[in-house]
C-alpha cells in the first residue's frame, strides 16, 4: 500500500506537531481570548496548508508560520474582537486576599492595555522575542524587516512600555510597603 | 493549571546580555509568561487537525505526465486516492471535466501526485506491471464498482472477454452492461479495463485517446498481444 497519498502531508503535519503549540500560545497572548486564539490558529494552518506547495525546503518554516499567524491576528483584531477574557482568568491562587485579587486584575488589565497601545510591530516583536524565544533573524523574517529593525522594535517597545507602566510600578511598590 | 512563570528565561538587553529582573520585567512576566494550559492547547490542535482533514478531502490535486507513448496523461488525486486519469485533449478540458464531475477545487500539485506519476513512468518503461496506489471511486455507480473491481483481478499479461467478466460477477447476460461500465472507467490504465476483449478475441473498444490502438499498445506492453 502507498502509505501516504500526499507527499507533502507528512512534512506539513510535522509543522503542526512541531510548532502548533507555540503558535497557539503566541496567539493566545496576542489576542487575550481563547476562542479567538483557536480561530486564528486554525486560520493560520489552513493558510499555511494552501501556501505550502509554494514554499521551498530551505525556508525557515517556524518564521514563516509566525508570519502567517501575525497577519491572521492583525486581520482578526481589525475585524473587532471579543472581550479580553484573560482578564477573567484565575488570579494567583496564593493571593487569597480579595483586595489583592482585584489589584492583580487591575494590574494585568493595565499591562495589557498599555501593550496594545504600542505599534503592532513593536508588540509582536516583543512577544516573539521575550515569550516565544525567537531570535532577531527569525523575527525579521516573520515581520519582513531587517534583524536590526526587529531589534529596534523590541527595544523601543519595551522602553515605551516601561515608561508608561511607571505609575503602576510605583503603585505596586507602595502596596508592599 | 496555568504554566508557572518562566523564571528560568532570563531577560536580555538590546545586545543580548542578561539583565537583572526588575519590577517592570516581573510585571510583564506576570501577565505574559503564562500560556494556555495543556488541555486547551490539545483542543486547539485537534481542531486544526480536523479542519485540515476536512479541507484536504474536499480538494483535488492534479498533474500532467507528458512523456508517455500516448501523449499527455492527466492525473487527479484526492485525499483518498487517485480519482481520475484522463486522456483529455487539453489541460483546460481536463479541469473543466473534473470541476463538473467532482464539484470541488482542483489545484495543480506535482508533489501530491508524484507517487502516481512515478508508478506510471515505471509502467510505461516496463518496470512495473501493477499499481500500488489507493483509489478514490466516489464518482461511480455500485455496478461499475463491481465491474471495475473484477477487472482489477485480471493480472498483467492476461485478458478476459466481456462475457467472461459478466459471468465472474454473477451476471452472465450482462456483457454489454459490463462493456459500458468499463468504457466509463474513470481511472484507465491503473484500473486495467484494456484487459477486457470481445468474445471473438478481437480488441473490442477503448474510450481512451487513440482508441483501440492505445488498447493494443497497452496489451503489447504487458505481453498480452502480438
Amino acid at each position: 500500500m502507498m502509505t501516504d497519498n500526499t507527499e507533502s502531508r507528512p512534512v506539513f503535519h510535522s509543522l503542526l506537531e512541531l510548532h502548533g503549540r507555540e503558535l497557539y500560545a503566541y496567539l493566545w497572548r496576542m489576542l487575550g481570548h481563547r476562542e479567538d486564539a483557536e480561530d486564528c490558529l486554525q486560520d493560520t494552518f489552513l493558510r499555511a496548508f494552501r501556501a505550502f506547495e509554494r514554499t521551498n525546503a530551505d525556508w525557515n518554516y517556524r518564521a514563516w508560520l509566525y508570519k502567517i499567524a501575525t497577519n491572521v491576528a492583525r486581520t482578526h483584531m481589525k475585524r473587532g474582537r471579543r472581550q479580553d477574557l484573560l482578564l477573567e482568568s484565575e488570579a494567583d491562587p496564593y493571593q487569597v486576599n480579595p483586595l489583592e485579587v482585584i489589584a492583580h486584575k487591575e494590574q494585568v488589565s493595565k499591562v495589557r492595555s498599555e501593550m496594545e497601545r504600542l505599534s503592532f510591530r513593536q508588540r509582536t516583536a516583543i512577544m516573539m522575542r521575550k515569550y516565544s524565544d525567537l531570535d532577531y533573524d527569525l523575527i525579521a523574517e516573520a515581520l519582513d524587516c531587517t534583524p536590526e529593525t526587529a531589534r529596534a522594535h523590541v527595544y523601543q517597545g519595551l522602553k515605551r512600555l516601561r515608561k508608561r507602566l511607571q505609575s503602576t510600578l510605583v503603585a505596586e511598590g507602595s502596596n508592599h510597603a | 493549571m496555568r504554566n508557572g512563570y518562566r523564571a528560568e528565561k532570563p531577560w536580555l538587553d538590546d545586545d543580548e546580555r542578561v539583565i537583572e529582573p526588575d519590577e517592570f520585567t516581573d510585571l510583564l512576566d506576570t501577565v505574559y509568561s503564562q500560556g494556555p494550559d495543556g488541555e486547551e492547547s490539545r483542543r486547539a490542535l485537534a481542531r486544526v487537525e480536523g479542519s485540515l482533514k476536512e479541507y484536504g478531502s474536499d480538494r483535488l490535486y492534479y498533474d500532467v505526465l507528458s512523456a508517455t507513448p500516448f501523449g499527455p496523461i492527466y492525473i487527479a488525486m484526492s485525499d483518498k486516492g487517485v480519482a481520475a486519469l484522463g486522456f483529455d485533449d487539453s489541460e483546460q478540458d481536463f479541469l473543466t471535466r473534473m470541476g463538473r464531475r467532482y464539484r470541488t477545487p482542483v489545484e495543480r500539485s506535482r508533489t501530491h501526485v508524484a507517487q502516481v506519476t512515478e508508478q506510471l513512468k515505471d509502467y510505461f518503461a516496463g518496470k512495473r506491471d501493477s499499481f500500488d496506489v489507493p483509489l478514490d471511486l466516489r464518482s461511480i455507480t455500485p455496478f461499475q464498482r463491481v465491474v471495475l473491481g473484477a477487472i482489477q483481478q485480471i493480472p498483467s499479461g492476461e485478458t478476459i472477454s466481456y462475457g467472461g467478466l459478466a459471468r465472474r460477477i454473477g451476471k452472465p447476460g450482462a456483457a454489454r452492461a459490463v462493456g459500458r461500465a468499463l468504457g466509463s472507467n474513470p481511472i484507465p490504465i491503473i484500473i486495467p479495463c484494456h484487459r477486457a476483449l470481445a468474445a471473438d478475441g478481437s480488441l473490442g473498444g477503448y474510450s481512451g485517446r487513440g482508441g483501440v490502438r492505445t488498447k493494443q499498445a497497452l496489451l503489447s506492453l504487458e505481453g498480452a498481444w502480438g
